[in-house]
């Protein structure tokens, strides 16, 4: 037996888009249900901002791996900078929730205080140099080819290619 | 609201010292000359629909880069956004601290599928593309709608804040300047249509990247560099370095997912993607945008931290307005022909958005309209240089005449863009169980939530508590609309799907 390694593992099902869409709904309750609290007493509403420090950052890195994913393949290497980037998003709003307030003489983190560093180095930099870089160096093996577009202009050219066409 | 609003404090310019004046006149003049050049070579390249609308599908990736960057950034970014940042702090940054995963997540989502289904179909609009997507000309014709009245109302706002630029570079009057301004990106709109506007982005983009590279050295100079700042921050003003500044952490995080989730979905945007010349030079796209979008939004950010420093530490006065922040670091702190290329920065941007808008809204009319309503135009690139003269000169009536209301209607068009969009574009492009039916649902649910709680926020008739918005209500509404609709109509899902679009989808 032979066993041959590919970049696109190929799966039986669309298991990857399936639970990317269950992400993104669970994540779309979650933001629904952080909206929610914030009309309930304030003492009640502190959860609040903690659904939504999880429930956005799930939202929107599952709707790029609904965008990434290719039917019937496995997410291959990109599974590591989206879930970096989801832990650091996710992680660097929980910190800043968490932290103690920063003091007015205390160490300064490249020139902030410590929790506005987190969010915005953690948050507003650091993905900034993961996820554009990711996306070019995966381009060809994973989002598109020259025989994937070759695919698509066959699908064009093909006969049955439209036979509904509303236009 | 504050959006539009804070454009208005573009009515500091009015105090620039009067030996400045013949700089800044002279830099703006400049600048329309060389927009009025690009208009003009343009407009001999137009021949076609296809040219006045989709650039005839033949431009490059940077072109694209920058031109998508010019088109999202308003003249918000230089004004508002730093008057912001002054009064709030780091919430305000929320704004445009999604930008680190936008610009990847819209290639991944939409662009790719968006170029390839002009491979397979003619597209030329973004309803187009719901269109083919759903095989609905219903779909097409409600995107279509929303996409009309939300492009009336950011083309009123944008059209007023560039009467206020020209009024403060030439100090013509605010009416003339209304007009004067619209006039100027209507001449190169209508020749050359999109294809003139996309090569005066790359100009006006290229100005407000260079512009604000600058301005955002200059002002951490001027404070003393970042940690000067925070020094004086945390000692008189300690709430702004907070992470969510003056807003509550709900509303910081709020403005981060209206304005992350809600950026896939503004179709002067996306509708680009159809304009690049080879699907493959996708590959470099986010980095490019990235770096384009970065370096333009680091005004953004350094202007109003900077400025508020300035103020504690008695090397500026306090500002009469937040929104003055920008115009008075600039005539206090910047050489005068900086701070004249940033004027100009600042009407490049607004023309650039401007000009998306009225293309977008044009073929609203003369394409989407007509299909739905099973009608054929028979000379669409005739019709549309009509439609983009109505649009526009509506929209500048409305900015002149409307007053107050003008603010109000550049509220919404960012969330009527985002929830009537996000759900049927973005996510049924890459979901195959998406339906007809979860798509018209969503459309109109965006619609009339929007509508509806704005009107209701603006008429007072209740406040929402901090950190809602009826962008962020009526963007979660669209999505959980859209998703339980096809959930119930699931069993319709494989008869909306043309081949051909499967095959864009599998790609």
């Amino acid at each position: 037996m032979v066993m041959t390694v590919t970049e696109h593992p190929r799966t039986t099902d669309t298991s990857v888009h399936r639970r990317a869409l269950q992400a993104i709904v669970l994540g779309t309750v979650g933001i629904a249900l952080a909206y929610a609290s914030a009309f309930l007493p304030p003492p009640m509403a502190r959860w609040g901002p903690y659904v939504m420090a999880v429930a956005m950052p799930l939202n929107m890195i599952a709707t790029m791996v609904l965008g990434a994913a290719r039917a019937g393949r496995s997410l291959g290497r990109l599974k590591w900078p989206m879930g970096a980037v989801f832990v650091l998003v996710a992680g660097a709003f929980l910190l800043a929730l968490g932290m103690p307030a920063d003091v007015a003489d205390g160490a300064l983190w490249l020139g902030l205080p410590p929790r506005a560093a987190v969010i915005v180095y953690g948050v507003g930099l650091l993905p900034l140099f993961v996820l554009p870089l990711a996306y070019a160096f995966t381009f060809d093996a994973f989002t598109l080819s020259d025989a994937d577009v070759e695919r698509v202009r066959a699908a064009r050219l093909s006969p049955t290619a439209r036979p509904a066409d509303t236009q | 609201m504050s959006r539009v609003v804070s454009v208005l404090a573009l009515q500091q310019a009015a105090n620039i010292p009067t030996d400045a004046r013949p700089t800044i006149a002279a830099v703006g003049l400049a600048y329309f000359v060389i927009v009025a050049i690009i208009g003009v070579w343009a407009t001999r390249r137009t021949k076609s629909a296809a040219d006045f609308f989709v650039a005839g599908k033949g431009i490059g990736m940077i072109t694209l880069a920058i031109s998508a960057m010019a088109a999202t950034l308003s003249g918000f970014a230089f004004i508002g956004g730093p008057g912001l940042v002054y009064t709030l702090g780091l919430g305000a940054v929320f704004i445009i601290l999604s930008a680190s995963l936008t610009n990847t997540m819209g290639a991944w989502v939409l662009a790719k599928r968006l170029r390839l289904l002009a491979e397979v179909r003619e597209m030329i609009t973004i309803p187009d593309a719901i269109g083919a997507r759903y095989q609905s000309p219903a779909a097409q014709g409600l995107s279509a709608v929303a996409i009309i009245l939300a492009v009336v109302s950011y083309m009123a706002t944008n059209i007023l804040a560039l009467g206020l630029v020209v009024d403060a570079t030439f100090h013509v009057g605010m009416s003339n300047a209304i007009w004067l301004g619209t006039l100027v990106v209507l001449a190169y709109s209508v020749s050359g249509g999109i294809l003139a506007g996309i090569y005066n982005d790359v100009f006006q983009g290229a100005l407000m990247a260079g512009a604000s590279t600058l301005v955002f050295w200059l002002a951490l100079d001027s404070a003393g560099g970042m940690s000067a700042i925070s020094r004086t921050l945390m000692a008189h003003d300690p709430a702004l370095l907070v992470p969510w500044g003056k807003l509550s952490p709900l509303a910081a995080l709020s403005f981060f997912f209206v304005f992350g989730l809600g950026a896939i979905g503004q179709p002067h945007v996306a509708h680009k993607y159809f304009m690049l010349r080879d699907p493959r030079k996708l590959k470099w796209y986010p980095v490019m945008m990235t770096i384009a979008l970065t370096l333009t939004l680091l005004l953004f950010v350094g202007v109003g931290l900077a400025m508020k420093a300035l103020v504690l530490q008695g090397k500026a006065a306090p500002l009469v307005r937040p929104d003055d922040a920008m115009p008075a670091f600039l005539l206090q702190f910047t050489p005068v022909p900086l701070a004249a290329l940033v004027f100009a920065a600042v009407a490049a941007a607004i023309m650039s958005t401007v000009n998306s808008f009225m293309s977008i809204g044009a073929a609203a009319f003369t394409h989407d309209l007509p299909i739905a309503l099973g009608w054929r135009v028979r000379d669409e690139l005739r019709w549309g240089r009509i439609w983009t003269v109505v649009l526009t000169v509506v929209s500048a009536a409305v900015a002149q005449w409307s007053g107050a209301v003008v603010a109000f209607l550049g509220i919404f068009g960012w969330g009527l863009f985002a929830s009537t969009l996000v759900p049927a574009l973005a996510i049924g492009l890459n979901w195959k169980g998406a339906t007809r039916a979860g798509a018209l649902c969503s459309i109109a649910t965006g619609m009339l939530v929007t509508l509806g709680l704005e009107t209701l926020a603006y008429a007072k008739v209740f406040t929402f508590p901090s950190g809602v918005t009826a962008t962020a209500i009526a963007l979660v509404s669209s999505l959980l609309v859209f998703f339980a609709a096809s959930w119930i109509t699931r069993h319709s899902a494989a008869f909306t799907l043309a081949p051909d679009v499967r095959a864009v989808m599998e790609a």
